[in-house]
């Protein structure tokens, strides 16, 4: 049998071997007094018990609501949840970040059993698997959602929902024509950035839109200007990342709707949502510049537009005609918690 | 620690066909997370932050170091012959921290020139597009970038140590593992640290074997845990000890094995 000699090189240094036993040793403590002995910490978010969505408030600046779904009626998702409540929610940063920015609401769901609440909540927030935590408006607007269990991500999901949420707000105060909110949101959101980003077009243009119903023309202008004169340097790789900028030319009057229109049909995909976007600039502008009866004929065509009805030019249009005075129902769209540019 | 097999395995390293290689797969990896470190997203920051400071480049370069199946072939002619090293009274548990030390010190330079040029090449792209480059580099990353580069050479260590058909399969094995976690952004530390608080519904037992294969550690967790995971520390460092001892031991017992190399 093979032996190591004391003295010889093929030694092992007995310091080295009795550090790796004590080692070993206290690696078995640890993990035995963290199996048997350790308490979980208590939960240290503030967590508020859930209520129905209220879609008629308008505070929609006032702090977002944090949603976290989970799932007790199975034994993964309840070892996901205890993750959560264990990593996640006792991580300093996630929390102080939570109770100082969210309003922090958890949702127990019961796989079929769920109360109908519950069951409410997942529909409305388009909830699919769980545990996962969603941002949402004051008023139900759904913002953003994750699923991720990594702490690093949470964060990262957390800082950019709550960017998120401001745009969404400005957008959903557009769909109440709420322009001194959409005003504010749009303000705020425009100073979040950092000065030398990327200028997004479709805030900046609802933004100048809802700038002229408040009357501020001057300032309406000016964004739109700062807006091209910002991202004119801009690389595109793909030309269509490039709309709506024809629409900001258009609402500066450096374009005519006929230009427009024929700009608009360049791109790939006008099908989608180029036109509608186009129209319903063209019809915000006439009905901003007086010409109530021709504007409301082109909102009526993009309202009206099936392909198009959960984009926001779509739902612009309905809510700009319903400020005057036509009816177009609500609660269809309502129900529908997604929207796109 | 030898200073002889110090300056002698850093000269190998830079072996002209490891700087080609290296320059290689440096010119790839840099163009390609340059370009994502453009893209405005949690995912791609987080996927760059896990593969320039995690565990995937401390294992690929140390291992292509400091592996004798790689490094210490015949086929070379600067080959690194042990039979000829352990002739001389060098003793086996000095060449393996020599190995380790001189492993970890290449790897974080690596990680370092990497880092640079990436963010370098992020910078220049991001000037064309007029954005910002996402900033990955904070003491967290440099905190993970030296635990994980000292961790995961001790792991490489031990690897190399093994008989070659073993070794190579061992590394494959982990390689797999390590390039899944890192892909799956997050998720490694995640793991490394679920052990604390999930333990009521894993056996002891079974954390007991699984934290043996567990290399890295995340310093994010561990500052801003409301407790400290004391379990995640104490694992760090005794699989380092662990690593180094079983690599010591397994040169000692293959002395009669290296004519063979």
């Amino acid at each position: 049998m093979l032996t190591i000699e004391r003295g010889r090189t093929n030694v092992v240094p007995p310091v080295l071997l009795t550090v790796c036993v004590v080692l070993l040793f206290m690696r078995g403590v640890s993990i035995f007094y963290a199996t048997f002995y350790h308490k979980a910490p208590e939960r240290i978010v503030a967590w508020q018990q859930p209520k129905a969505l209220d879609k008629s408030r308008r505070d929609l600046l006032s702090r977002p609501s944090l949603y976290f779904f989970c799932d007790n009626s199975n034994q993964f998702n309840s070892i996901m949840t205890q993750l959560y409540d264990n990593m996640l929610f006792q991580n300093r940063e996630i929390v102080s970040m939570i109770n100082e920015s969210v309003v922090p609401i958890r949702v127990v769901l019961n796989g079929e059993k769920s109360d109908a609440l519950a069951k409410s909540l997942k529909n409305s927030l388009r909830v699919t698997n769980t545990p996962s935590a969603c941002l949402a408006l004051p008023n139900g607007a759904y913002v953003e959602s994750t699923a991720w269990q990594s702490d690093r991500m949470f964060v990262a999901f957390l800082h950019d929902a709550m960017e998120h949420s401001v745009r969404t707000a400005g957008f959903e105060a557009m769909r109440n024509t709420d322009w001194d909110t959409a005003c504010k949101a749009f303000q705020l959101d425009f100073e979040n950035k950092p000065s030398d980003e990327l200028v997004d077009y479709y805030g900046t243009m609802y933004w100048s839109i809802a700038l002229r119903h408040n009357h501020n023309e001057a300032r309406a202008r000016e964004v739109l200007q700062d807006a091209l004169k910002r991202n004119t340097k801009a690389i595109y790789f793909d030309k269509d990342d490039r709309w709506p900028e024809p629409c900001v030319h258009f609402l500066l009057g450096e374009i005519s709707w006929d230009e427009l229109k024929k700009r608009a049909s360049e791109y790939k995909k006008k099908h989608k949502y180029q036109a509608e976007t186009a129209q319903y600039v063209y019809a915000a502008n006439l009905l901003l510049e007086g010409k109530t009866e021709q504007a409301k004929k082109e909102l009526r065509e993009v309202a009206e537009n099936k392909d198009t009805r959960y984009y926001y030019s779509g739902k612009f249009a309905r809510a700009e005609l319903r400020g005057l005075g036509e009816t177009y129902p609500k609660e269809e769209e309502d129900n529908d918690t997604e929207s796109y540019d | 620690m030898n200073k002889a097999i110090f300056l002698f395995t850093m000269k190998r390293y830079l072996h002209w066909v490891n700087l080609l290689v290296g320059g290689v797969a440096l010119t790839i990896s840099v163009l390609l997370w340059g370009l994502a470190l453009c893209v405005d997203s949690a995912v791609t920051k987080e996927l760059v932050r896990s593969c320039l400071f995690g565990p995937m480049v401390a294992i690929v370069v140390s291992y292509t170091v400091i592996s004798p199946q790689v490094a210490n072939s015949q086929r070379r002619k600067d080959g690194e012959y042990l039979s000829l090293i352990f002739s001389r009274p060098i003793s086996r548990w000095s060449y393996v921290v020599t190995k380790w030390l001189t492993g970890s010190v290449f790897v974080l330079a690596i990680m370092a020139l990497q880092t640079t040029l990436s963010l370098a090449a992020a910078y220049i792209l991001s000037v064309m597009w007029r954005g910002h480059p996402q900033n990955i580099v904070d003491g967290y990353a440099i905190t993970d970038a030296i635990l994980n580069a000292f961790g995961v050479t001790a792991l490489v260590v031990f690897i190399a140590s093994m008989p070659q058909r073993i070794a190579v399969f061992v590394f494959i094995l982990y390689a797999y593992a390590v390039l899944f976690l890192t892909l799956l952004v997050g998720t490694a530390s995640f793991v490394s640290l679920s052990l604390d608080h999930v333990s009521k519904t894993v056996t002891a037992f079974g954390q007991m074997l699984y934290s043996i294969f567990i290399v890295g550690m995340d310093s994010y967790h561990v500052i801003n845990a409301s407790d400290f995971p004391v379990a995640s520390a104490v694992i760090y460092l005794s699989n380092i000890a662990l690593y180094l001892t079983l690599a010591t031991l397994i040169m000692s017992y293959r002395e009669f094995f290296y004519a063979n190399d």
